[in-house]
């Protein structure tokens, strides 16, 4: 029985025995997903499962043109321990392409690869860009779509710099220096594509050519200044300091480049008014602040004065301007701000106008076109002075700083060039059809330079400039010649 | 000799206990990424936070990741840039017009200010069938120690599910808009403690985000092809809510299959009651990775869904069981979102 019991115990034992075979170790490889596809960037998931620990040699991404992985382009990710995620990106694949990705692991010198999947790069697209009118050195935006970090911007044949490229859509890009052309067509190139934008993008323009300086290094203010048919006249006015007045006037000769003395009859002084063919007013200072008003009138005739009956009233700091062979003073003191003389040549006789919307003294800019004068007023909006019907409108409102007064406007064909006012460099272009402005590139020299004559010949403009008189030093005056379209 | 040795067994089970301390680590603070985008009307938003930890209630405040920069780009590479509003830190927003197109992937792209990048998974963008119907059911719940249960309104969806393609459905309600009865004659000076009943206004419009009390998802699985009726959104009755009408907008999402699985893990984590039959705590992996660290663990979910809407107005009458009536003892206006004026689309 205790045999048997024992027995029984025994195989007990035995049956509670059992054997622990060890399996094989599964690992796979798995391409999960293609998660970003641009036009030369591939991202993709992959994974690693196992049920053993794993530590693997290599793992990463094989991507090919070839289905069949003939000489693959390898994303290498290095060692990997353990099972999990990973994540593999190529750069540089060629737009428009297909390729077949798969991930790999190296585990214990076996390659293993999970399925090949089948994705094809992008094909880069521009959409947009702004703004379509700047200068260089500034920034423009360009709006797209799969643009990589390889992508080359140009300005015409001039290549921009990309200061920034987000999420391969939109470029942040610094205009470039122009080469000639101040319009020219935006092109984006991606590899061996190239995207162009159809509407053309516009260097803000406008070059000044220092011609010299104002002869004997004189600086001259409240000045007169006029042009006609023997060239522009720039003279009696103030010496700096109180040092008397500049007498006579100097002639300058667009064509040769050169400056004459012409003589004035009459006597200096400053605030007069002139235009191509009359002059007038204006004061002498007798003492500080003590004027003796001058009503002397003279008519120009190319470089001679004659003089014509004195004016029926004191005219100080007004304004001058001709419409329709009569001219008309507006504005400044003895004439009155707000008041407007017409003067008719042929009967010799002065009548008064309806009075102005706005106060006018010569330190506004104003311009005449299409036989109607042009206001920029204080408030920057610029009234149309209509002669015929002695009548006041809105015309448009300059964009830009007045600074301290006295800027300047000047009409060539259709658009008239506004700006350069006291203590700002701001210049803008206005077409008179469209009333579109467009910013000018700035005056260069020192910027407390003020406007002591400005005159228009064959599409350009011409600036004599002076400084402040409160500036001291050797600083004579300079004439600029301003192309508005240069570069 | 017996005796001592039954003495000696005696001492064997005796033993000193020394008290466990739980060492508990320090949580880490989970990006937490969460949104959806759809062919509706926008704006659509994405919103980002880091998750709490576990410790003092200081060191677990969920705070909003800003200054984001957060994209949504489609596979044709097209990029949206979402914008972080100044009320709303953490929330970025779509612009104005922006829908998702049927048909099309959406990835959700985010840079955080430190320079670390989340990527979602593609989430392709299913067409929703419309919303035949929405019927109602007076829904009650029993309150243990309470006479009154709780109580509200279940909205039925009914729709024609198609049968040509496998479809995952998620409901979400608009913010509602009812009608608030007031009693400004009732009102009583707080510092004087005295009536001081006021003319005005004893019927407002109020908006109110109620949410939704669940997570409302389905598949198709039982009704493919079918035209089929399923709980879509529950509103409950606080007693202000349905004195007489309210208005609300129910949304049907059609989402991707790893988004309603995502949903339905949620669902069954939320719902655990604590019984022997809930499923085990665990954490819930989204689709959102890190590609600077695939194996950081990043929370929630992008979705990107078509979606249908449809309005219903529930008038009183429809509820078979209302809460008593509350009473808001002032002028309604003071009651948060009322105005007086109905919405310029109400049309109940």
């Amino acid at each position: 029985m205790r045999k048997i019991l024992s027995l029984s115990i025994f195989l007990m034992l035995l049956a509670g025995w059992s054997c622990t075979q060890e399996g094989d170790a599964t690992t796979v490889v798995a391409t999960e997903e293609v998660i970003f596809v641009s036009g030369d960037k591939v991202r993709v998931l992959g994974r690693l499962i196992t049920d053993q620990p794993v530590t693997t040699t290599d793992h990463g991404f094989q991507i090919s043109t070839a289905e069949n992985f003939p000489s693959p382009i390898i994303v290498s990710l290095g060692v990997k321990e353990g099972p999990g995620r990973f994540i593999g990106e190529a750069e540089g694949l060629d737009i428009n392409q297909i390729y077949y990705v798969r991930a790999f692991a190296s585990v214990g010198g076996v390659d293993l690869y999970g399925e090949s999947i089948e994705v094809k790069t992008l094909n880069p697209i521009i959409e947009s860009y702004g703004p379509t009118f700047s200068k260089p050195g500034a920034e423009i935006i360009i709006q797209g779509r799969n643009l990589p970090l390889g992508t080359k911007v140009f300005f015409g044949t001039q290549e921009a710099t990309i200061l920034e490229n987000q999420f391969e859509s939109r470029l942040r890009v610094r205009i470039p220096a122009a080469s000639t052309d101040p319009i020219v067509k935006v092109r984006v190139q991606v590899q061996n594509k190239i995207l162009e934008f159809s509407q053309n993008f516009e260097y803000q323009s406008g070059k000044y050519t220092l011609l010299g300086q104002f002869p004997e290094g004189q600086r001259i203010y409240d000045n007169v200044f006029f042009q006609n048919q023997s060239g522009f006249f720039v003279g009696i006015g103030s010496l700096r300091l109180g040092a008397g007045y500049y007498q006579g006037f100097q002639r300058f000769d667009p064509q040769s480049n050169a400056w004459s003395a012409v003589n004035f009859p009459g006597e200096s002084r400053e605030g007069a008014f002139a235009t191509s063919n009359y002059l007038g007013g204006g004061a002498i200072e007798v003492s500080r602040d003590v004027f003796e008003l001058k009503r002397d009138f003279w008519r120009i005739d190319g470089s001679t004065f004659t003089r014509l009956p004195d004016l029926p009233t004191n005219s100080f700091n007004s304004l001058a301007f001709e419409l329709n062979g009569a001219l008309f003073l507006a504005g400044g003191s003895g004439i009155g701000t707000r008041s407007i003389r017409k003067y008719n040549p042929t009967a010799q006789t002065w009548s008064t106008q309806a009075p102005t919307p706005i106060d006018i003294n010569n330190g506004l800019a104003w311009f005449v076109f299409e036989n109607k004068a042009y206001f920029v007023a204080s408030d920057s909006r610029i009234w149309e002075y209509q002669p015929t019907n002695d009548s006041w409108r809105i015309f448009s409102s300059y964009p830009g700083s007045q600074g301290n007064g006295y800027g300047l406007a000047q009409v060539i064909g259709e658009k008239v060039y506004i700006g350069l006012y006291r203590r700002t460099e701001q210049f803008f272009e206005l077409d008179l059809r469209s009333l579109v402005w467009k910013a000018k590139n700035s005056v260069p020299g020192l910027p407390q330079s003020i406007n002591t004559g400005y005159f228009t010949f064959n599409g350009q403009i011409y600036i004599l400039r002076a400084p402040e008189e409160s500036i001291a030093g050797v600083l004579p005056m300079e004439l600029y010649r301003f192309d508005p379209n240069g570069i | 000799m017996l005796r001592r040795l039954i003495y000696i067994l005696l001492l064997l089970p005796m033993a000193c206990i020394d008290p466990f301390k739980v060492e508990v680590p320090e949580g880490q603070q989970l990006v937490t990424i969460e949104g959806i985008i759809h062919n509706g009307p926008g704006p659509h938003a994405i919103s980002i936070s880091r998750s709490a930890t576990y410790g003092s209630v200081f060191e677990g405040l969920i705070r909003p990741v800003t200054g984001a920069t957060v994209v949504i780009r489609d596979n044709e590479g097209r990029i949206t840039f979402l914008e972080e509003t100044e009320n709303s830190r953490g929330n970025y927003f779509t612009p104005a017009g922006f829908r998702a197109e049927i048909g099309k992937s959406y990835t959700l792209q985010i840079q955080t200010v430190e320079g670390k990048v989340y990527s979602s998974l593609p989430e392709r963008v299913l067409s929703s069938p419309a919303i035949e119907n929405v019927s109602l059911k007076t829904v009650t719940i029993p309150v243990e120690g309470e006479i009154i249960p709780r109580s509200g309104v279940q909205l039925i969806s009914e729709i024609n599910d198609p049968a040509d393609q496998k479809n995952f459905y998620f409901w979400r309600l608009s913010p509602v808009v009812h009608v608030l009865e007031a009693r400004p004659d009732l009102f009583v000076n707080r510092e004087t403690r005295t009536p001081a009943p006021k003319a005005c206004c004893y019927t407002c419009f109020r908006t109110e985000a109620t949410g939704n009390q669940s997570l409302f998802i389905a598949q198709d699985d039982n009704f493919n092809g079918l035209t089929t009726r399923i709980p879509a959104g529950f509103i409950e009755d606080n007693g202000l809510r349905f004195v007489s009408k309210l208005r609300v907008d129910l949304k049907q999402y059609s989402i991707s299959q790893e988004a309603f699985r995502f949903l339905r893990l949620v669902k069954q984590q939320a719902e655990i009651s604590g019984s022997i039959f809930d499923p085990p705590p665990a954490t819930i992996r989204g689709n959102m990775i890190s590609l600077d660290n695939p194996d950081e663990v990043v929370l929630g979910y992008f979705m990107a869904a078509g979606e249908s809407s449809k309005r219903i107005y529930i008038d009183k009458s429809d509820l078979t069981f209302r809460q008593i009536a509350g009473i808001v003892p002032d002028d309604c206006r003071t009651v948060s979102g009322a105005s007086i004026d109905p919405p310029f689309d109400w049309k109940p």
